[in-house]
Parts: C-alpha cells; structure tokens; sequence
C-alpha cells in the first residue's frame, strides 16, 4: 500500500492525537476505576470495535486524499464521532463523581456534531467528484473500477472497452471504433529503452485524450495499440478525429532520456462505424485485421 | 557441453533472463525487496558477476513477478526483451544467424541457456516447419506464462533481425483467454487455441529470409565459444530424446540406458513432476502429429505405425493422448 499521503497531515493528525490524549488525561485524573465485576463484556466488545472501526475509517481518509476543505471536514467529523467512541467505552471501566459530570455531556455531544460536519464533507466530496469526473471523461466512461487502469498509461484496459461497449449496445447506440498502433514502437524500445518506451506510450496516450471530444472514449488495447469508441459518429467524422489525432502525434517531438535528441513518431490507424448491436468481438476483431492491413 | 539438471542445480546466470525480469518489474512500480522474498535471490547478487541461480529459484522468481506485477501483460513484456539478447556469445551468435533457419536451429539447440524449462521437436512437412513444444521441467501453473514468453521472444527476434513481419502461425493447447489482444499484439493474429499440441508452424519459404546482420566469421567465432558454455537439460529432455531415436522402450531398457536403477529414474523423473508413462504418451503424441501431417492416413495404417496391433487398444491409448478421437483429430487439425 501506498501511504505517502499521510505526511501531508502530519499537523492533523498531531492535534487529534493530542485532543484524545488530553482526554484520556482528564478521565483517569477526574473519574474512579469500576469494579471489575461491574462491566459489561457485550458493552465493551461493541463499543471496542466501533472505536477501532473509526479510527481504521480515519486512517484511510487521510492516506487516500490530499489536503484540502473536504477533507479536512471528513476528518474532523471522525475525530469528533472518535472522540465520542472512546468516552463511551472509557466509562465502562471509569465511574465519574457525579450523575451530571461534564464528561457525561461531552461523550454524546461531538458525535452529532461530527455527523453534521461529515455530512457537509460528503455533499462537498459530491461536487468535487462531478468536477473530477469532468476531468476524467474521454479516459472513463459510466462506471470506475481502479483494478482496470492500465499502469503505464493510465488509460482502462481493453477489458473495460469491452464493458463500455456492452452497455452501448444495450442502450442501442451506434459507434465507430477505431485502433491506432505506434509505428515502429518495438524497434524504439530497442534502440533506446524500455522505460523510454513507456514513457512514449504515456505521451501519446496524453495526446490521444487531448484530441477526443467529451463522450468519446480511449482505452489501451495491448503494447502500442489503443482502442477509441466515438459513439453515435459516421466513418466520415470518425477520420476526421483520427486524422487529427495523427497529425498531433507527427508532431509530438519526444526526446528519449539518453539523448536527448528529438524521435518522431507516426502511428497507423483503422476505423469502422458499427450498428447498435453489433457482436463486440466481431467488431474488434474486424477493427484489428483492418490496421494489420494498413500497417503492412 | 551438456549437464543434465536437477531443480537446485545453480545454472542460471542471474544477470541474463531473470535481471530482465527483475528489471521488468522495477519498471512497473514492484518494489524489489518484495519481489525478492522468499526466493533465495538477494540484490547483492545481482550486481555481482556471474552470479549463479537455481531453476527452481527462477521459477520462484516468475511466481512472484506473475502474482506482483500489474496487468496480464508480464510474460509477453518480458519475451519482448529476451533475444538476441544480452546472452553473451549465444546472442552474438544469433545475432549473427545468415538467416531464419539458421536462426531458428541455433535457438533450438541453445535455448535451453536462456530459459531450461521447454523442450521442442520439429518437423517440415507440406511446404511448412512445424515445431512442437512441452514441458521439460514441471513447471505446472507457470508452463503458460513460459510459453508465452519463450513465443514472444522468437516471434520479436525473427521480427528484428528479418526486418520483417513472417508468416507464422501458433497453436496453444489452452482455450482462448480473456486477454485475447495481448497473443494478438505479440504474436500476430495468426493464433489458434483448444488445439492438441502448443506449437507454431512458419513456411518453409519465409525460413529463407535473410537475417541484416549476417556475419560468417562472427557467427563462426561465437558459435565455438558458445559450445564450451553448458547447456543445462534434463533428465526428462534426455528420456523424450532417446524415445524419439529408439521409439517405445520400456521403463526398465530406459533405466538400462543411463546406467540407473529403475528407482532411481522413477525418482529423478518424479522431481519434474512427471511419470515414465506421460513421456511415453507425449512420444506418441508427437508421432501421431508427425504421421498425419506427412500425409494423410486411415486408423488401421496409423494404429500399425504406432506399433498396436489390436485396434480397440490403439484407440483407447489415443483417447488418452489427445482426449478426443483419430478421426475427429484428423478433422480438426490436419
């Protein structure tokens, strides 16, 4: 797992940290330790796991996202509903002075306040995602399953074009699908490197994205090759886009990290309108014999 | 020079396939201590010369690679790397090669210095070269990722030194995987599966083509030291070379034949996970491809080739082999 995200936070998380000692502090100076007889194993297993439970859901938060105001209000919400957790199961082992003692008060209040806080969060997280997923269109269609993106590209795999075409078929929209396929891309891996190689792969993958309109979508097929889906698009505007998308990659000067030295790339590419409907397999396989063709 | 091999024989060297390995997967985000654990392989090594592995390290090696490294892309990625390579004078030699079948015997006959797990039998027959490939070591769960690999490679390396895409076709004994596009990628769209052997056939006129770095005293020269290098095999591709020469023997005239005890062979067979039976069946299976692919024959005239002269038990033997029928065979596949 990747936690680098944690640093970030390291002010948070020192004053959560330092509010929950501080509250432990003030139970074990204010309270009396309870009989051992007196507590309630169900109580205390019950209100355990709900403590562990949120701290995990904490932890999490914080590893996952950057800085920021939703954060931010995610996190405090949890501090408060933690906070709230611990005195819970503190006072199955403590016995306050009196039945009106402050910390009584204190144990149910920050857990509604944290909910109310955590709910502002989400609304907010709602709206960062809308704009997120404006950002991602054209490299995600309706559905986000992370173990699909490919690693080098970032793009989905070929696995997920798969999906996506399944689900246009069912609402019947008709589509061009196109393939490109980087000229020469192993002779340039041995030429140069493989992480280079990469690296070009990334790239244009970049420019791919960069040239496709909103409901369009790329994905990375295997090795050099992607798959574009431009739904309801004739053949004509179809070759118009990847003409484009060609003449953006001629001019993508790509300088391998040994030399330094500008590498021009050109890619070969096919495409084919297919009616709503049309077997998916067939219809890649048709694509990918078509680019053979134009590649030889 | 040829040494037979037992799975902890240190014969790998650790800076030519399995760094490329290791290298392969640095490059997609696997950290190398991970990758390393449990395999007996330590960074230090790396870095050493000449540093020696085990087969059966390597093998731990890909188990990790397959499991850590993301995508389904690993094998092919990895076949992509490998020749001519940076094998010493192995690469050099191939590099070298006058052309395809030049290149292609080298391979066969050297390849078991780049990766000791496959073993392959060839021959040309209606205008094509087929070679078969199985398993010479018991690689079990791995044996397809190493095809894939091994496919790769020889599929890349042509590619390279022919300066030009070959007509060649490929057979895989498995069915058609989900990740379809990337055998498609690698290996053209010439690619057959469910079929009764794993191999690939080219024709023999594409084996004519020239290789752009042709060089006689070069390959001369590399060849010869290439030959002082050991060529690790094993006790399975002796037994499987000494039936194709032989044809059928029994257990006991094989035992015979490398001047051990029947349980003693039993023994070294068993660390590749394999039977004396299953190399016997994987000989007639071969037979049966070579007979039928030379011309095309009844089940009496095939069944008599073989050496069986009761029918009902030629065709049980053969249900056993190939899981299927000799006519239903001939159907689908010659």
């Amino acid at each position: 797992m990747e936690f680098s995200m944690l640093k970030g936070h390291s002010k948070l998380l020192m004053f959560i940290i330092g509010i929950c000692c501080s509250l432990l502090l003030i139970v074990f100076s204010q309270g009396t330790l309870k009989a051992q007889s007196d507590s309630d194993y169900l109580d205390i297993l019950g209100e355990g796991g709900m403590l562990i439970m949120t701290g995990l859901w904490l932890f999490f938060l914080l590893a996952s996202r950057p800085h920021g105001r939703v954060t931010l209000l995610l996190a405090v919400g949890l501090s408060c509903f933690l906070m709230s957790c611990m005195l819970d199961l503190l006072d199955e082992f403590f016995s306050y002075p009196d039945k009106d003692f402050w910390l009584y008060w204190v144990e149910s209040l920050p857990a509604s306040i944290g909910m109310i806080l955590m709910s502002w969060g989400l609304y907010l997280w709602h709206q960062e995602q809308v704009k997120l997923h404006q950002q991602l269109s054209r490299r995600e269609a309706f559905y986000r399953e992370h173990s699909l993106i490919d690693y080098v590209t970032q793009l989905y795999s070929a696995e997920y074009m798969r999906t996506h075409l399944a689900k246009l078929n069912r609402a019947g929209t008709p589509y061009s699908l196109a393939m490109l396929d980087i000229n020469n891309f192993a002779a340039f891996n041995r030429q140069y490197s493989h992480l280079d190689g990469d690296r070009l792969l990334r790239e244009v993958a970049d420019i791919i994205v960069m040239n496709l309109r909103h409901a369009d979508l790329a994905c990375r097929y295997a090795g050099d090759r992607f798959i574009l889906v431009l739904p309801d698009t004739c053949e004509r505007e179809t070759g118009e886009i990847i003409t484009q998308i060609q003449t953006a990659i001629n001019h993508l000067a790509f300088k391998p990290s040994r030399t330094g030295k500008a590498v021009y790339h050109k890619v070969s590419a096919a495409w084919q309108h297919m009616l709503a409907g049309s077997d998916i397999e067939d219809a890649i396989k048709q694509v990918n014999l078509k680019l053979e063709q134009a590649a030889n | 020079m040829k040494s037979l091999i037992q799975p902890d024989h240190k014969v790998i060297a650790a800076h030519h396939l399995p760094a490329s390995l290791i290298d392969l997967a640095v490059s997609r985000g696997v950290s190398i201590d991970k990758l390393l654990r449990g395999t007996g392989i330590f960074k230090e090594d790396l870095a050493g010369s000449n540093h020696l592995i085990s087969s059966q390290q390597f093998l731990q090696l890909i188990t990790r690679a397959k499991q850590l490294i993301p995508g389904h892309d690993a094998s092919f990625l990895l076949g992509q790397r490998i020749l001519p390579g940076n094998f010493g004078y192995l690469s050099q030699a191939l590099s070298s090669a006058q052309n395809c079948a030049d290149f292609l015997t080298l391979l066969g006959r050297f390849k078991t210095q780049i990766s000791p797990f496959l073993g392959c039998d060839s021959h040309t027959g209606q205008g094509y070269l087929t070679v078969y490939f199985y398993d010479i070591y018991g690689c079990k769960e791995l044996y397809q990722f190493i095809l894939n690999y091994s496919f790769t490679a020889l599929h890349a390396g042509l590619k390279y030194l022919a300066q030009k895409r070959l007509p060649i076709e490929y057979y895989f004994t498995q069915q058609r995987p989900k990740q379809i596009q990337e055998y498609e990628q690698n290996l053209g769209l010439k690619i057959n599966f469910s079929q009764p052997f794993d191999m690939f056939k080219i024709p023999l006129s594409a084996l004519q083509q020239p290789c752009f770095c042709y060089s006689p005293l070069t390959r001369q020269y590399a060849l010869q030291q290439t030959n002082k290098q050991v060529t690790p095999t094993t006790i399975v591709a002796q037994v499987q070379r000494l039936l194709n020469r032989y044809g059928p023997l029994t257990l006991e005239e094989t035992a015979q034949h490398f001047k051990m005890s029947v349980a003693t062979l039993k023994r070294k067979l068993k660390q590749h996970n394999t039977r004396y039976q299953n190399l016997l069946d994987n000989y007639y299976r071969l037979r049966v491809a070579q007979l039928l692919s030379e011309q095309p024959q009844t089940t009496e005239a095939l069944a008599k080739q073989l050496g069986y002269s009761d029918l009902a038990n030629f065709r049980r033997a053969f249900k056993r082999w190939f899981k299927t029928t000799p006519s239903e065979l001939r159907l689908a596949f010659f």
